[in-house]
């Protein structure tokens, strides 16, 4: 396989994961489409830049996340999506092929302050381990695990029925 | 009860769009498009004004008291007491700003009493402006009124600095993040807001997403500026580079933890 084919191949592969990972960080699956694309888009001019077609995944994920943390900045941004997928969206959103216990989720990961979300996304969704994670959030493993926890707790006491792992 | 892990995968939503890498390529090309350009309308405003305003500095001042632009500052390491009394480094930039007072296009500090639009940084009429921060008996004179003040590391070299500062007329945050943009490099820019309140300046001494106050970490910049406080912005470019991702560190109103 040539190294053009592999870039459509893991642009291919990273489509669904990276839009996944995005909606559950923004909330919002149309926002999570176009970051992902964004991030791919990126990823085409940095691929001749990347060591190996390996470091790929880590690259586009840390750009994804950055390209969706300054996205989600404004706080007037947040709240909309937060009312958009809140509760009783969840209700009137269910005949859309979305059951609302999804949609509860994605409304209560999407409540968390900004690092337990990514924590939990980046260590969850994209399983990562927390070496990993620290790595790219660019702080120890011992907050990793604090904000993990803390995250998680935050989920119980937003009524989802959660274990730790 | 349900694992993180399961309940996360269960609950991500899927593309609605259709995967195409045609689309995704011309995303690309428009993508690079779009950086030249951006290069070179830099460059030109670097060429049509004299000294390089503009990119990299965003000031937010009160609408009915704007009284001053800050421009980049190249270079400035200013390290100070707790009191705010400079101790050591180069000139601080206000006073630099204030000696380019007069000259066309430099369009660094004005007079305070004097109201600039900020879209048309104006040269200052007078360089008699602000008092130089070395002496800071009243420092929300230096400095201008405003909301907020954000600077990004565009167009910065290894182990420069820019800054911004304002007298805060609102409460605030501040936070330090990527907005994405290209490779990012293991080490990223470093940021320090200070807040000088009662004559008493705290640092805050940011990385990507983590901001400590004295030893205490804190996460962000929660409600860290009141109305009334001088806050200075800085952001510096690690030695080693930062690869070519934009960095913002912002501070005042709308910045913060969220």
């Amino acid at each position: 396989m040539g190294r053009g084919q592999t870039l459509a191949a893991t642009c291919e592969s990273q489509y669904p994961r990276l839009v996944g990972m995005l909606g559950l960080y923004c909330g919002d699956r149309e926002l999570a489409e176009d970051l992902a694309q964004e991030a791919l888009a990126r990823l085409c001019r940095h691929w001749p830049r990347l060591p190996t077609p390996d470091d790929a995944e880590r690259w586009v994920t840390r750009v994804a996340l950055n390209l969706a943390k300054s996205s989600f900045r404004s706080r007037a941004t947040r709240r909309r999506i937060i009312e958009r997928y809140g509760p009783s969206m969840a209700r009137s959103h269910a005949t859309a092929g979305v059951t609302a216990e999804a949609l509860a989720v994605r409304a209560a990961v999407a409540a968390l302050p900004e690092r337990e979300r990514r924590v939990l996304i980046l260590r969850y969704f994209a399983d990562l381990p927390v070496a990993d994670v620290a790595t790219l959030m660019r702080c120890p493993d011992g907050t990793v695990k604090t904000l993990t926890a803390q995250g998680i707790a935050r989920l119980r006491s937003a009524g989802l029925e959660v274990t730790d792992d | 009860m349900t694992d993180v892990r399961t309940l996360l995968h269960n609950s991500a939503p899927t593309p609605r769009r259709a995967f195409d890498m045609a689309e995704i390529r011309a995303r690309a090309r428009r993508g690079s498009i779009r950086r030249v350009v951006s290069w070179f309308a830099g460059i030109g405003i670097v060429i049509g004004l004299g000294v390089p305003v503009g990119p990299g500095v965003v000031v937010n001042a009160d609408r009915d008291s704007q009284d001053a632009i800050v421009t980049p500052d190249g270079g400035a390491t200013r390290v100070e007491t707790a009191d705010g009394e400079p101790v050591a480094g180069r000139r601080p930039d206000v006073e630099r700003d204030a000696s380019r007072a007069g000259r066309v296009g430099g369009a660094a500090t004005v007079n305070p009493t004097t109201t600039v639009a900020p879209s048309a940084p104006s040269a200052p009429s007078s360089p008699s402006a602000p008092s130089s921060p070395s002496s800071p008996s009243s420092p929300s004179a230096a400095y201008a009124s405003g909301r907020s003040c954000s600077v990004d590391n565009r167009g910065l070299s290894a182990g420069e600095q820019r800054s911004c500062r304002f007298t805060a007329t609102a409460t605030g945050g501040a936070y330090l993040h990527s907005g994405g943009g290209g490779e990012p490099a293991d080490v990223s820019p470093t940021g320090e807001v200070s807040v000088t309140r009662d004559g008493v300046t705290t640092k805050y001494q940011m990385s990507d997403a983590a901001l400590f106050a004295g030893d205490k970490s804190v996460g962000c910049g929660q409600k860290i500026i009141k109305p009334g406080d001088v806050v200075e912005v800085v952001l510096t470019e690690p030695a080693a580079g930062g690869g070519d991702a934009v960095w913002t560190l912002g501070a005042g109103e709308g910045w913060g933890c969220y």
